[in-house]
């Protein structure tokens, strides 16, 4: 008998949020096929978008600049692409350079001739410039300088670049910023969000960025004269940087990290309550498993802590292999091991669930319509403040247990600098401007509701009339009730918060892979490595992790 | 800009996150500029008399009159601006960007946020705040 479409899914209990949505082990989560990468590429498979590039106006330097196309969904799209030829002393990755090797603008339909001189006047400057409603992400993107010209000598001596390198570098360009949603004068996310394929998280940047991996490789052939080979090609994605402009976004937006959270949860649950597991099912999982191990070898980093956790989950991985060998043609297989998995520490434990999803798309990959969430988090005036009462005592224990009148409990604050306008983190006792910080301190406000609230009766309405300082608190405590992934449970202006964890977890949501922490505040990352080439889609399903040489 | 400028001018974030969301609205028939007065006029609380909301910082009597009546609570707002300002937050559907914004407009907003600016110190460059200085490969 076969199930109706009724039926529900069966799916074990989801991991609580006391679990998931701790800071350690946010900072050791890895890519899974619901990243978003991941996602923006099966659907371009699905749809077999043709990338085309009806114009490259390069000189044999390899500056000028191209127009890729490609239809999704019923709508063009265009990624115009420029390349400047920038003096070394100006190239650097921090957000607030003012000038970089390369600019980008995705355009929403084909540019006329225009059109593309205005992109071209106007990317380079970046955010010095005022865009248009077609514009639908801003970005830019340097060079690594040592692969980009290693690569164009090998090619303009007949050879090809040295394979040590692409695979230890394994990008040749870096970008330092991808921007949308109505920057500087761009498209508003709305303009987009009910497209198909472009409405969920980040799709358009995703798609940008791919889209900007196939320039880098366009580029260097055309100035090396000569074709990369393929297999070194593919391993080449794209770097970034990232610091802590990303990190305060997964706090400003309870409800989408909420949705997120779930829908990975709710994959994993769907994925532990087989019964059995088919024989490819095993196989693919041991493939995977196998293909996790090269990637663990590829992947070396300086950071003495991350290089140690690396070493960490090396270690670990021959047991995980071995037990999946023993676990995999049993009962309820997938729940026994994650039950098994809790002997190792969080690194291992969320690598093995990223590789635990892997051949399970026809179950999961569904999901991933319910990433983008439109909603913002609403205040309920007519609750009852005992009930409030009751919500903090339920959710936010963790954070009544703090003590805010210590100093390690306040250590940092979060701001806005004035020089940069970009978030930074202060050291509350030892630097000045703690007044004006940003609001990340959610545990130390809820603990002030909290306090506000003894003895007090009656509504919300009139608690945040009387005290309208209370109302930001008010939203998150009623939000988190009925979005539970929404909040991160750990204080966010402690001594032990390190923003590196935010970072990891948002990037792993992209898909991106070779964690490379500078700082315990920023890292390099790289995107789409290993990921199909524009003609190669078809291999969409199958890049998980990249391994060199495959 | 608005949610940065009115927690520059000291608005509650709550607040200043429910005002921000009709920025929009107002953008979009080029009445922005009612906000910067919002932010000029001191944040009294408003106080529930008789069945009415008087005395209280426009922003905060709006919020105010919706959330009681929510709760069941007579709460009439007698100020013109106070009951425009309601019936704007009441709205589900906001318009999308991106807007024209009139210079002077953008300006004073733009000096309200700046109140929340941090200046940087040697200290807190040093302390790598950011990124690194440099990540040339």
């Amino acid at each position: 008998m076969t199930a109706a479409l009724s039926d529900p899914i069966a799916q074990v209990a989801l991991r609580p949020p006391s679990t998931v949505m701790r800071l350690r082990r946010m900072g050791a989560m890895f890519p899974t096929r619901l990243s978003f990468l991941r996602t923006l590429l099966r659907d371009l498979a699905a749809e077999n978008a043709q990338v085309t590039r009806p114009v490259w106006e390069m000189d044999e330097g390899g500056f000028g600049h191209a127009v890729y196309t490609l239809r999704l969904g019923g709508f063009d799209y265009s990624l115009v692409a420029i390349s400047t030829d920038l003096p070394p002393e100006l190239r650097t990755d921090r957000v607030i350079a003012t000038a970089w090797d390369t600019a980008y603008v995705l355009y929403d339909g084909i540019p006329d001739a225009a059109e593309i001189a205005r992109i071209v006047a106007s990317a380079p400057h970046q955010e010095a410039s005022r865009y248009t409603a077609r514009d639908l992400v801003l970005s830019r993107a340097n060079k690594s300088v040592r692969l980009f010209q290693h690569t164009v000598d090998a090619l303009k001596s007949g050879g090809q670049p040295d394979a040590q390198m692409v695979r230890d570098i394994g990008y040749l360009m870096r970008t330092t910023a991808v921007y949308g949603n109505g920057k500087f004068g761009i498209a508003d996310r709305a303009h987009i969000a009910s497209r198909p394929f472009l409405g969920g998280p980040f799709a358009a940047e995703m798609l940008t960025v791919w889209l900007i991996r196939g320039f880098t490789h366009d580029l260097v052939e055309h100035v090396g004269g000569a074709a990369l080979d393929p297999v070194l090609k593919r391993h080449l994605g794209i770097g970034n940087s990232t610091g802590l402009g990303m990190a305060p976004f997964l706090v400003s937006h309870p409800r989408l990290l909420d949705s997120w959270m779930q829908v990975r949860e709710t994959a994993l649950a769907r994925v532990a309550a087989h019964p059995k597991l088919t024989a490819d099912q095993q196989a693919q999982l041991h493939a995977m498993a196998a293909r996790a191990s090269r990637h663990m070898e590829d992947w070396n980093v300086p950071d003495e802590i991350a290089a140690a956790r690396i070493t960490e989950l090396r270690k670990d991985w021959p047991e995980v292999q071995a037990l999946l060998k023993r676990s995999l043609a049993g009962d309820y297989p997938i729940a026994a091991v994650l039950v098994a998995s809790k002997a190792w520490f969080e690194d291992t434990q969320e690598l093995l669930i990223a590789l635990l999803l892997e051949p399970f798309g026809a179950l999961i990959d569904g999901l991933t319509e319910c990433l983008a969430n439109p909603f913002t988090a609403q205040i309920d005036p007519a609750m009852d403040v005992a009930v409030l009462r009751d919500l903090i005592a339920r959710d936010w224990d963790w954070a009544l247990a703090l003590d805010f009148d210590s100093k390690t409990e306040t250590a940092q604050f979060w701001y806005v600098s004035e020089a940069k306008q970009e978030p930074r983190l202060g050291l509350r006792h030892e630097e000045e401007g703690a007044e004006l910080e940003s609001p990340l301190d959610i545990a130390r406000q809820v603990a002030t509701l909290a306090f506000a609230l003894e003895g007090k009766i009656g509504s919300v309405a009139e608690l945040v009339m009387a005290q309208p300082e209370q109302r930001f608190a008010v939203r998150r405590v009623q939000s988190l009730a009925i979005a539970p992934y929404g909040e991160i449970r750990d204080n966010l202006i402690g001594e032990d918060c390190l923003p590196i964890d935010m970072l990891r977890c948002k990037l792993s949501f992209f898909g991106a892979s070779k964690f490379d922490p500078k700082s315990d505040r920023w890292t390099r990352i790289t995107l789409f490595q290993g990921a199909p080439l524009f003609d190669e889609l078809q291999g969409a399903e199958a890049c998980w992790l990249p391994c060199f040489g495959e | 800009m608005v949610l940065k400028a009115a927690r520059g001018a000291g608005m509650p974030l709550g607040c200043a996150e429910d005002l921000a969301r009709i920025a929009p609205l107002l953008a979009k028939d080029n009445t922005l500029s009612l906000i910067v007065g919002l932010l000029k006029v001191p944040l009294d609380r408003p106080v529930l008399e008789e069945g009415s909301l008087r005395r209280g910082h426009p922003v905060l009597t709006a919020i105010a009159s919706l959330d009681l009546a929510a709760a069941g609570i007579e709460a009439r707002v007698e100020d013109e601006i106070d009951a425009s300002l309601a019936q704007m937050m009441q709205q589900v559907e906001i318009p999308a960007g991106p807007f024209e914004v009139d210079t002077a407009v953008w300006d004073r907003l733009n000096a309200f946020a700046a109140k929340m600016l941090v200046p940087e110190t040697e200290a807190s460059r040093l302390a790598g705040a950011g990124a690194g200085l440099t990540d040339n490969d």
